[in-house]
């Protein structure tokens, strides 16, 4: 099992927050508002296609709505594989955190 | 509820990556809406920036890396093409030999026009400097002649130029330690370089005190005579050289590169030496044409305002003289006009033919990549169906073309350089400004980036069908029957429609040029060139000066050569046939009362005895004797067209003609033939035939006819007129036939050109044709095969093959022929004695054309005789 990089591991952690709320534009808002990174749309779906093709989500479409021209939603939710992706990577940069301070000045020494 | 503004959703939908589309375009509608309620700008900025995102990783097919990924993706699409050219090294030969052909062509073509007609003349402020010209309505003239009287009137009235200049060409014998040498100078008024906006280099310019009769003799140098004779030697200026047997005081150097007016005199020579136009206002007929006035425009002041000054005082002038100048319009044009004007017409012929060649070679390429798309169109659709996109199929088709044209375009260039070395080595005569024709880095910026052009448009229409390239069924369906669609067959039919036509078009019209060339051959000169020498001498200044001396040079050198044992006859003249020079005036048929608004006109020459049985001249009537060798003279020839014009055909032999306003009258005692003296082409013109005495012209030509070999008389002739003046040096020595050859090289050029375009022009479309052919012939193979297994026999397998061929060139023909016909107008001032319609040009054309089309559309045809149905059939 592959590690997310950071641009998926956003996209993951923000289907978790958002769970079935979860479609382009929540995922991108939702990122935004909490790293302050503004993702294009068409980023977020290259990340979620490649986090599809290794299931690590997983989507359905939903009925077309008005508000969108007309146009479907395509929703997407975290697989169980993904959660654990998830959580190794979590670990795996915890590991190397751990017993660690870094301060701006640490390099200096 | 808002919706995202049209053209973008347009884009969007036809921009972005199909797996997506829907979801995406909901999402921005729906991000749209959202910030709305910022503003509309801020809202449509968003969308605009979301979809160039989306273009972005598209292309990259990444978020993080997406440069990078474009890169490597840029790289490996490149191997990948330059991999699939080089699998089918035939297909890239001949496509990248026959584009490169046409771009180096159309390359060169680009460089000569661009040096000659675009760029502006190596002068400081060359677009001020104007030409003043004194035109006649009836009587032949060329532009750029004027007088000193009206220059001098013109120049004290005008207020629309900051400095005037009178200046006239003539040969100049310079004698010193080496020897004579011949040098082209040039008399120019003190404003003369103010006009052309230069400077001596070292030195200073003449002043006006220097240009009076009488003055002490100065001179200005070039900078390549400098470096040439004097050794670049900075003590030369204060010194004195003795150019025509008078000693000049060297005042000035110009700079590197300046020799004005060569370009305006004759464009084949460089001027190396400047010396003061002797003006004084009072000793100077009005009459006299035979100087070139030039002014420099004041600052702020254009052409249309110095034109409507002039005409005013121009009107003045009429009024005052209404002699001498009653009669004549003066005209302004710019210098760069009157210089390259006249090239304006053929190199326009030659670059339009240039682009029909390299709109051929244009469409088939084309032709060759869109055969390949469709060959390849079962590829297309298995990459296309295991995830490829079509965008990148089509991004390949492109980069093939691409690569094509650009690595022609890379030949090409060579080509180019190849046939402007040419050009430069063999220069089409007559052509000013050649030596500024190079291929620099603007030449190949535009051939490269022409050749990048040629390649997105002949990659645009395969690439735009390997985009659409159906998955439905190309699959399903084998390799073999994979053809191309009703569309594709459609652009490939016009594109060898449209070849053919124009390769007919270009083909009737180098038949035309060819034939008009042939019809030149055979004109008569009038005077029979074989086994004839000639020489020509710039007469030092000081035989000038000294008629007597002169007449006593002339005279032993033609004693010595008639006493040559290889010496049939020997004569001599002031201005050979055909070899530009000439001189023209009016005359009076005493007696006879001729129109006023027609004064008789003619040529005047100035020969010595011998000289029509010398050229071969049919006389009737007495030649020149010994005795008629005296000032002023008493008898004269007349040649027939002037007899036919003024005499109305009666005998004019024992008539009188007035000469020079009156002021000699002379016997004519014989009538000769027509001689072509202005070129083979240009129609012959009246002429008077005087003894050589007192001729003002400096340049003189011996002709000597050879029992033998003419070129034999060189040595000869050379010797002799060093014995009798060893300062007297030979401006031009060789046989009549090589001004007889000179003369037609303008027209063997353009007859060269147009033949070799044409000649490509036909191959390359012939290919086209049997390319397409032969793909059809492939594509049809099964069908030809289930043709044969029901009982259709070889014969007529070949018939319905060659009938589609002929589907092809029969609209061609007619496109073609009509094009030939359209142009013919225009194609009329480079033809000589033919029509532009010519019927049996067009018949031998078009029969030719259905032969040549017939003999290549065998070679598929027999192909397709050769199917075994059984092998088609199983696969």
């Amino acid at each position: 099992m592959d590690h997310p990089n950071e641009t998926e591991q956003l996209v993951l952690l923000a289907l978790v927050r958002l769970g079935d709320d979860a479609y382009g534009v929540t995922i991108g808002r939702q990122i935004e508002e909490r790293t302050g990174r503004s993702l294009a749309l068409a980023t977020v779906y290259a990340t979620l296609d490649r986090l599809e093709a290794r299931s690590y989500v997983e989507s359905w479409v939903s009925e077309p709505r008005p508000e969108r021209g007309g146009r479907a939603r395509k929703h997407f939710r975290i697989t169980p594989l993904g959660a654990t992706a998830l959580r190794e990577a979590q670990a795996a940069m915890a590991r190397m955190w751990q017993g660690l301070e870094v301060h701006p000045d640490l390099r200096k020494s | 509820m808002n919706r995202p503004p049209r053209p973008f959703e347009w884009l969007a939908e036809r921009l972005l990556p199909p797996a997506h589309r829907e979801h995406l375009l909901g999402d921005l509608a729906e991000g749209y809406e959202n910030r709305r309620s910022i503003g509309r700008l801020a809202a449509a900025r968003w969308y605009a920036g979301e979809l160039l995102a989306a273009l972005l990783v598209r292309a990259g097919r990444s978020s993080g890396s997406g440069r990078r990924r474009l890169l490597r993706d840029a790289i490996h699409g490149a191997r990948l093409t330059v991999r699939s050219l080089l699998r089918r090294p035939a297909f890239t030969l001949s496509s990248v030999t026959t584009l490169a052909l046409a771009i180096g062509a159309a390359g060169a073509v680009y460089a000569v026009v661009d040096g000659i007609l675009l760029r502006p003349l190596p002068y400081d402020g060359a677009d001020r400097i104007v030409s003043f010209s004194e035109l006649h309505p009836t009587r032949l003239q060329e532009p750029g002649w004027s007088t000193v009287p009206n220059y001098l009137d013109i120049s004290a009235a005008t207020r629309s130029f900051e400095a005037t200049a009178l200046f006239r060409g003539r040969s100049m014998s310079i004698t010193g330690d080496a020897g004579a040498q011949y040098v082209y100078s040039a008399l120019v008024t003190d404003r003369f370089f103010d006009v052309f906006g230069a400077r001596p280099w070292l030195g200073r310019p003449f002043t006006a005190a220097e240009i009076r009769p009488g003055a002490e003799p100065v001179a200005i140098l070039s900078y390549a005579y400098w470096r040439r004779a004097l050794g670049a030697d900075s003590g030369v200026v204060g010194t004195t050289i003795e150019a025509n047997g008078v000693r000049h005081r060297v005042v000035g150097i110009m700079g590197p590169g300046f020799h004005a007016p060569s370009e305006w005199i004759d464009p084949s020579i460089r001027v190396d030496v400047w010396v003061p136009f002797p003006v004084d206002p009072e000793d100077q007929p009005r009459v006299s044409r035979s100087f070139s006035m030039v002014g420099r425009l004041a600052p702020g002041v254009d052409l249309a305002d110095a034109r409507a000054e002039t005409t005013l005082i121009w009107t003045r002038l009429q009024s005052a003289y209404p002699d001498a100048d009653g009669e004549w319009q003066l005209r302004l044009q710019s210098w760069q006009d009157v210089v390259v004007g006249g090239t304006w017409r053929p190199i326009a012929l030659i670059g339009a033919v240039m682009v029909l060649v390299l709109l051929v070679s244009l469409a088939n390429a084309s032709n060759l990549v869109l055969n390949r798309v469709v060959t390849r169109r079962h590829e297309y659709a298995i990459r296309s169906a295991l995830g490829a996109d079509r965008w990148r199929l089509s991004r390949q088709a492109l980069g093939e073309a691409l690569l094509v044209t650009v690595a022609a375009g890379i030949v090409g260039c060579a080509i180019a350089a190849a046939l402007l070395h040419l050009l430069r080595v063999y220069p089409p005569a007559g052509v000013p400004r050649l030596s500024e024709v190079t291929l620099d880095w603007r030449v190949i910026a535009a051939i490269l980036s022409g050749s990048v052009l040629s390649g997105v448009m002949i990659g645009a229409v395969p690439a735009w069908q390997a985009a659409r390239s159906p998955t439905d069924g190309a699959i399903w369906r084998s390799a073999r029957y994979a053809g191309a669609g009703h569309g594709t067959r459609r652009i490939r039919n016009a594109l060898v429609v449209g070849q053919l036509a124009m390769a007919l078009a270009l083909f009737i019209g180098s038949l035309l040029v060819a034939r008009s060339f042939a019809r030149l051959h055979r004109v008569d000169p009038g005077f029979d060139p074989r086994g004839v020498m000639t020489a020509t001498v710039a007469l030092s200044w000081n035989r000038v000066s000294d008629p007597a001396a002169r007449d006593r040079f002339m005279e032993r050198v033609l004693a010595r050569l008639r006493s040559l044992p290889t010496v049939e006859a020997a004569a001599s003249i002031n201005s050979l046939p055909l070899s530009g020079s000439n001189m023209q005036n009016t005359f009076a048929i005493p007696g006879r009362t001729s129109d006023p608004d027609e004064e008789p006109y003619a040529d005047i020459r100035s020969v010595s005895s011998e000289y029509p049985a010398t050229m071969g001249i049919p006389l009737r009537g007495r030649d020149f004797t010994a005795a008629d060798l005296i000032r002023p003279p008493l008898v004269a020839l007349v040649n027939a067209a002037l007899v036919r014009r003024y005499f109305d055909g009666t005998d004019p032999i024992g008539r009188q003609l007035s000469l020079f306003g009156g002021s000699q009258t002379v016997t004519i005692v014989g009538v000769t033939g027509n001689v072509h003296h202005h070129g083979i082409d240009v129609p012959v013109r009246p002429e008077i035939y005087l003894p050589l005495t007192g001729d003002p012209l400096t340049s003189k030509s011996f002709v000597a006819r050879a029992s033998g070999e003419a070129a034999l008389l060189a040595a000869a002739m050379r010797r002799v007129i060093a014995e009798v003046d060893p300062d007297q040096p030979i401006r031009d020595l060789g046989p009549m036939t090589d001004w007889v050859r000179g003369s037609m090289a303008r027209r063997r050029f353009q007859t060269l050109v147009f033949g070799l375009m044409a000649g490509l022009a036909v191959v390359l479309s012939l290919v086209g044709l049997v390319a397409v052919v032969s793909y059809g012939v492939t594509e049809r193979l099964p069908e030809i095969g289930v043709r044969m297994a029901l009982g259709a026999n070889r014969p007529s397998v070949l018939r319905w093959v060659m009938r589609w061929c002929w589907m092809l060139a029969a609209p061609a023909a007619a496109l073609g022929v009509g094009a030939a016909l359209l142009a013919g107008d225009w194609l009329q001032t480079f033809l000589y004695e033919v029509s532009p319609r010519d019927a049996a040009v067009f018949s031998v054309s078009v029969v030719l054309f259905g032969v040549l089309v017939t003999a290549v559309a065998l070679l598929p045809a027999l192909r397709a005789t050769r199917v075994d149905p059984a092998t088609v059939l199983k696969g």
